[in-house]
């Protein structure tokens, strides 16, 4: 009796600990949504895989407030390990009362041919490297009445005229995002 | 013994138009090489592989549990070009939240974690088709076809040097990617369920315009302590997720959250009393939710109830495929919920159903 009640103690010591050793929240999913500094809960609106920063191509989104009040907007940026590599409450990547009808533009950096109105500055998580090759990324705020495009952009060349200028135009495409219900 | 001309006919037609298994859509699906069936996620056209041009797949597991990815290509000719059972475009147990490249080639200016080898007879893709394929459907992808040679060069130290030509890919996916947020990709396995059939009702109403669409679910069940439920005032958001059978799986439909805390109109959002929480919002903001219920009492008298309306409402394109499960849920673990076999109702418009 009492080896099997020693056997029970182990194996509940064994599931508790197992318990704790669960996987971390990461990646867009499981990640805990933020709150952003305003006080105002965020939800997630999209999902973007393929959010790359890496090698001069950067990735631009660029979203429209839909709604018909103010909103508060975000973008979060996870690395291929799945870890957060900015913090929206903290302000990175986020725009707050963002007014009916405009349209704001974040970036992983600054790009020679976008304008951005906010660029993200990596934090040291995951794979702490100042790069996402390739990770990505959730829009979220406080309303999910917006709506965002999401741009690959190489940072470095503009457009030019070429009847003035031999320079190449940069390398620029879209990556698809997938609203969430 | 004679036989007649028709049938000789109906035979020879037959084997003229008898399709040989080929493509993304009737290929059989393959096994990873740890033995995992996999399934299909999406399916995209354009595979490009030909003049230094690639295709590159990105994936990101929103699963919560570890996936085997694969990218499987083929020719115009719907010749496939790989064998992910062999590992040629297979990348095995990628951790939730991971990202994962899979490409035709490697490239210069991407960053690849696998790239396939086309294998006899596929030698080019010019121009073929993909698919990507998993142990779980739960995987968001992008794709783009990349110039494999040319590099983002500054144009100051190289002004000659053009870079690469990228374009994004159109993927389609099987089913919607699991919805991130709160709602597990499946529905909870051990929710609080109504004592008896009939005691928590479900009504949907898809309207135009979307101002006037509805969510109320009513539920009324087993024995629930006020302090089953946290505290919504500081720290427990609650979720509604709405599963059907689309695809003749569980799959994640609606998703709805009412947050913690936090100020609706010039109002907490949530009010806690004796009994229990009420939260309210008139502007609708989250979700469209306007009212959330939570009352504890003994088995029979614990009662929640989720109200919403508008165009913040997220609402799933009905008719749904039953069963139909609702949870309501706390990020604690907590849930509550019902199943809906028989609707009343379920066309474009409206569903309405009683639990089983």
């Amino acid at each position: 009796m009492m080896i099997r009640t020693v056997a029970r103690i182990g194996i509940a010591l064994l599931l508790s600990t197992l318990g704790y050793a669960g996987p971390a929240a990461a990646g867009p999913t499981d990640t805990p949504l933020p709150t952003f500094s305003d006080g105002r809960p965020a939800v997630s609106v999209y999902i973007a895989p393929g959010v790359i920063k890496n090698n001069n191509l950067e990735t631009d989104f660029v979203c429209t407030n839909l709604d018909a009040v103010a909103v508060d907007i975000g973008l979060e940026v996870f690395d291929e390990t799945g870890a957060l590599r900015n913090s929206v409450a903290a302000g990175s990547g986020a725009f707050l009362n963002v007014g009916v009808g405009k349209t704001v533009t974040v970036a992983t950096a600054g790009t020679a041919e976008l304008h951005e109105d906010q660029t993200l500055t990596l934090n040291t998580a995951g794979s702490g490297l100042n790069n996402l090759r390739n990770g990505s990324g959730r829009v979220v705020a406080t309303s999910k009445n917006i709506a965002c495009t999401a741009v690959v952009a190489d940072k470095l060349h503009t457009v030019q005229d070429p009847a003035v200028s031999s320079l190449p135009p940069p390398s620029l495409a879209e990556i698809q995002l997938i609203k969430l219900p | 013994m004679r036989i007649p001309h028709s049938v000789l006919g109906l035979a020879a037609t037959l084997c003229l138009v008898a399709p040989a298994r080929g493509g993304v859509t009737d290929t059989p699906l393959p096994t990873f090489s740890d033995g995992k069936a996999a399934q299909l996620v999406a399916l995209l056209p354009g595979v490009i592989k030909k003049n230094q041009l690639d295709t590159d797949v990105i994936c990101t597991n929103l699963a919560p549990a570890a996936v085997d990815v694969g990218l499987e290509v083929f020719d115009q000719n719907g010749v496939r070009g790989n064998q992910v059972a062999s590992g040629n475009g297979a990348l095995l147990a990628v951790g939730p939240g991971r990202t994962v490249t899979i490409a035709t080639g490697g490239t210069a200016v991407l960053h690849e974690d696998a790239v396939i080898t086309l294998e006899a007879p596929v030698t080019t893709l010019a121009n073929g088709s993909g698919r990507v394929v998993a142990t779980d459907v739960h995987l968001a992808c992008t794709a783009l076809a990349v110039d494999s040679v040319h590099t983002v060069v500054d144009p100051r130290t190289c002004p000659t040097c053009k870079p690469p030509t990228l374009a994004g890919l159109h993927l389609t996916y099987v089913a919607p990617p699991t919805p991130s947020g709160p709602c597990p990709a499946t529905p909870s396995p051990a929710c609080r369920k109504p004592p008896a059939p009939g005691r928590a009702l479900l009504l949907l109403q898809d309207r135009s315009p979307s101002s006037l669409d509805t969510l109320i679910w009513k539920w009324t069940g087993t024995g629930t302590a006020k302090a089953d439920f946290g505290d919504p005032t500081t720290t427990a958001s609650y979720q509604l997720c709405l599963y059907d059978q689309t695809g003749g799986t569980a799959t994640l439909r609606l998703a709805a959250v009412a947050p913690a805390g936090g100020t609706c109109g010039s109002l907490p959002c949530w009010l806690a009393s004796t009994t229990g929480f009420q939260y309210a919002d008139p502007t609708l903001t989250h979700d469209g939710l306007g009212r959330v219920l939570l009352k504890a009492g003994p088995p029979g008298a614990a009662k929640l109830l989720v109200q919403g309306r508008g165009s913040r409402l997220p609402r799933p394109v009905l008719p749904l495929t039953p069963p139909v499960t609702v949870q309501l849920s706390t990020g604690g673990g907590v849930c509550w919920d019902a199943v809906y076999t028989k609707p009343i109702t379920n066309d474009a418009a409206n569903f309405k159903a009683k639990s089983d």
